[in-house]
């Protein structure tokens, strides 16, 4: 038998089981032994100390390993498991050693999940899922067990963790699914930011945090996206979209109004801080027009106005122990402050000018759709001739163009089925695009449009001021009224165009009458141009092609 | 007690000198012939109060008939520096034109975009549209020869369209020896105007109209005319602040005008102006004395007890 032993060393190069010693006798054509004689022999030799025990294995094939005496057990020490048990145990470690050695000091550490080793093993030796769950299963209940099955909630999936552990130091609250993991990341960077977090902090804290790693594939701006659009299965959102800021839309986890105050009232300092204000009423006070500073400051009280019963509203429904609370009261603050020094500006203009002017500008500017928006500019601009599809227009080119609003309109391609579509603001479009992609006309007239304009929109206090203003001023005017493309402006350019003693004034007037549309417009043009004039070199140069205000 | 109030418009008028009418025949001339104008002289000399004046006298004019083909307007501006080491500098001077003739920025797509002639061309537009034919750029010392090139190539086209328009640059610094290096500038300049510092007969003129008391015949008006031309000078905008203090004195003293009172108020300038320098040399530094009548506290014991 210690020869059979000795030989069976010599062939595994390792400590032998007495299922090994069986084996290497059938080999050998030994009959008369039977597995059972050959534990007893095996253990009697061990006993009298002709072979010593150098570790043990699990499982059925035999427990103690066996090496001769005169053999150094050093260099025939087993290198890998030798059962499904060893191989289920030595995953089950390496991964708990490996968790323990990313968590933190005083964390608790997420218990090791069937799947987890049942992929570690794979990696090494293939067994079937449900050998190694009754491994598991075993392994726990045995004499001495190395790990402990740990029960969470009503699911069937069972975690692990070593068996002299209680569970108050395993993180039992780590979360199943990558759409848990998520859910707790938001969660906890909005408890740590105070306010909704973007996607990108959502990462962020996915990655610092080792027990929300995503182990699906699936992306975490898309697992966002779902768990705000579509609810789980008892019905209830789990997360909620808080609103957009600086472009990227911010997520909360609870729909509580202090959960988006914080993002609206970021919101509202980016449009409205001190600073941002101060310099919209700088310009305002440095217009060449008095109307159209008139009006442009009665839509700047009246932006400030709504901004800060906004925000007075939102100051009222946050709770007191609120953290936005006092931001809130200090911005409505700052634009309450603002708001009367517009209006005391208002109020020390020349009565004659206010008497003259509407009391209130109107916000109601023209939107353009995106599919007027590339008829009106595919001219001139030459990106937007090679795109035929809106939606694709909307998508590259369209970003170009400042936004008036989105509104529920018929659906371009389906009709019958109401869409959101943007509207894109027309007198912006104009403006950028002439500036852009028009001609010298075209983009000097645009640049004083854009100076003196600003967000005023309402035509009647651009005709006030072609009707009354000076010779220097109305050439602000009638590049104002150009871009409007308002009837009673058009009126106002005609007149101009016609009957104002100066050559430039008309000159500049018939163009921005043909410009915003008015009729026989050519013909108007060629009487009022100058023999010197630049202008009309361009306007003879084109002739022939039938002419385009924009290119001239 | 303490008068808060501007002073009275009479008094501080412009009074016009042969020399500002020579400078601006000169200027138009060059103007119909559609060239260039240099106007150099020392500081406060009176180039920036000709330029505006003659600004404002073709203003005038163009408003009484403002469809005379043959009246025109003139533009004045003082330009900020531009270096010769700063980019693209013809584009930086015609950035400044466009900002000055239309009153608005240039976008910033167009600075980038157009070519410079292009720029050019849309300034021409706007200031045939105006009817200027006259453009006066102060302190133009600052300019390099790159962005005065620029400001000559608007000229250049807008005769290219039919339009003579001149460009004068005004200024000190080195600006005539830069205009002299550039032979495309040089030789473009129709008049060369030099403010020399007035004579004795003219600062009398000068001072006659400026102030009541200069007015009249006399030997110690003589005197005292004598004394402001030598301390103060010929230059019209050193003369000018002068007599404010000199009126200043006078009131303080509450006497009338004479050499003493000029004499005075020049010293009281002298003097401010040297401590003020002297003080800026040392740093600041506060000496430490003794007021007058205290003695140091040993002597004043040892006194005590002899």
């Amino acid at each position: 038998m210690h020869d059979l032993v000795t030989r069976a060393v010599a062939k595994y190069n390792r400590g032998v089981r007495s299922s090994d010693v069986y084996l290497q006798a059938l080999e050998e054509g030994i009959d008369d032994l039977d597995d059972l004689g050959i534990t007893r022999a095996l253990l009697s030799l061990a006993a009298t100390g002709h072979l010593k025990v150098i570790g043990v294995a699990r499982g059925n094939e035999g427990r103690n390993l066996y090496l001769p005496l005169d053999v150094d057990p050093q260099w025939h020490r087993p290198q890998q498991p030798l059962t499904l048990g060893d191989w289920v145990v030595r995953a089950f470690w390496e991964l708990w050693n490996s968790r323990e050695a990313q968590v933190r000091s005083g964390h608790r550490i997420k218990p090791i999940s069937t799947e987890e080793i049942s992929a570690w093993v794979g990696l090494h030796r293939k067994f079937s899922a449900r050998g190694i769950t009754n491994a598991l299963t075993h392994l726990a209940a045995s004499d001495q067990p190395p790990l402990r099955a740990v029960r969470k909630g009503q699911g069937r999936t069972r975690l692990w963790a070593p068996a002299g552990l209680s569970d108050d130091s395993l993180a039992l609250e780590a979360p199943e699914s990558d759409l848990d993991r998520v859910v707790l990341a938001v969660r906890g960077t909005s408890a740590r930011l105070g306010r909704a977090v973007s996607c990108a902090e959502v990462k962020e804290e996915l990655i610092k945090n080792h027990s929300l790693r995503l182990e699906g594939s699936e992306p975490a701006f898309k697992i966002l996206n779902r768990l705000v659009r579509v609810p789980s299965a008892d019905g209830v959102y789990r997360l909620f979209s808080a609103g957009h800021l600086r472009g990227r839309v911010h997520y909360c986890a609870s729909e509580a109004l202090d959960a988006r105050a914080g993002i609206q009232l970021e919101q509202f300092e980016g449009r409205w801080n001190a600073n941002l204000t101060q310099q919209r009423f700088h310009a305002i006070t440095q217009c060449t027009l008095p109307s159209v500073a008139y009006g442009r400051a009665l839509l700047l009280a009246g932006s400030l106005d709504a901004v800060t019963t906004r925000i007075k509203l939102l100051g009222v429904m946050l709770s007191q122990s609120s953290i936005h609370l006092r931001r809130a009261r200090r911005l409505q603050d700052v634009m309450t402050q603002a708001g009367q020094e517009v209006n005391d500006w208002i109020k020390s203009q020349p009565s004659e000018l206010s008497s003259s002017l509407p009391n209130a500008a109107s916000t109601d500017g023209v939107g353009w759709t995106t599919r007027e928006l590339m008829q009106g500019v595919a001219r001139i601009y030459h990106r937007a001739g090679s795109v035929q599809d809106p939606h694709t227009f909307t998508r590259t080119v369209g970003k170009t163009f400042p936004r008036l609003r989105s509104e529920l309109v018929e659906h371009w391609n389906q009709p019958r089925q109401p869409g959101i579509v943007p509207l894109y603001d027309r007198t912006s479009a104009l403006i950028l695009a002439a500036t852009h992609w028009g001609g010298y006309e075209a983009a000097l007239q645009a640049s004083l449009a854009a100076t003196e304009l600003g967000e005023l929109r309402d035509p009647r206090f651009v005709a006030a001021a072609l009707r009354q203003g000076e010779t220097d001023q109305l050439y602000f005017a009638i590049a104002c009224a150009a871009f409007l493309w308002s009837a009673e402006c058009t009126r106002e350019l005609l007149r101009l165009a016609r009957e104002n003693p100066d050559m430039g004034i008309r000159e500049a007037a018939a163009w921005a009458y043909g410009f915003a549309g008015g009729g026989d417009s050519f013909k108007l043009l060629d009487e009022t141009l100058a023999c010197t004039s630049p202008l009309g070199a361009s306007r003879r140069s084109q002739a022939e092609e039938g002419g385009s205000w924009w290119h001239m | 007690m303490l008068d808060l109030r501007l002073p009275d418009h009479e008094g501080t008028s412009l009074v016009e000198t042969p020399l500002m009418h020579e400078t601006a025949q000169k200027t138009l001339l060059a103007v119909r012939a559609g060239g260039l104008a240099v106007w150099v002289g020392h500081s406060r000399i009176g180039k920036t109060s000709t330029a505006q004046w003659l600004q404002r006298r073709l203003e005038k004019e163009h408003e009484l008939e403002p469809a005379d083909v043959n009246r025109f307007r003139a533009l004045y501006f003082q330009v900020g520096e531009v270096r010769s080491n700063s980019g693209n500098q013809q584009r930086q001077g015609l950035r400044s034109l466009y900002t000055q003739v239309t009153k608005v920025p240039l976008p910033q797509s167009m600075y980038k975009s157009y070519s410079v002639e292009a720029l050019a061309e849309v300034i021409v537009r706007v200031i045939v549209r105006k009817r200027i034919r006259l453009v006066l750029v102060d302190e133009a010392g600052c300019l390099s020869q790159d962005a005065m090139r620029g400001m000559v190539l608007t000229s250049d086209v807008a005769k290219a369209l039919g339009w003579n328009l001149s460009v004068g640059f005004i200024g000190m610094d080195d600006l005539p020896i830069k205009v002299d290096q550039l032979p495309q500038i040089s030789g473009r300049v129709h008049a060369w105007c030099y403010f020399a510092e007035y004579g004795l007969e003219d600062t009398a003129k000068l001072l006659s109209h400026l102030h009541s008391h200069f007015r009249g015949s006399s030997a110690a008006l003589c005197e005292e005319v004598e004394f402001i031309h030598k301390t103060i000078g010929g230059f019209p905008g050193k003369i000018v602040p002068f007599l404010n203090h000199v009126d200043m004195r006078a009131m303080e003293l509450e006497q009338g005008i004479d050499l003493a009172v000029l004499h005075v108020a020049h010293e009281c300038i002298k003097r401010d102006k040297g401590r003020s320098i002297e003080d800026a040399k040392r740093g600041y530094r506060v000496s430490v004395g003794k007021p007058e009548g205290v003695r140091p506290v040993r002597q004043a014991i040892s006194a005590g007890r002899k």
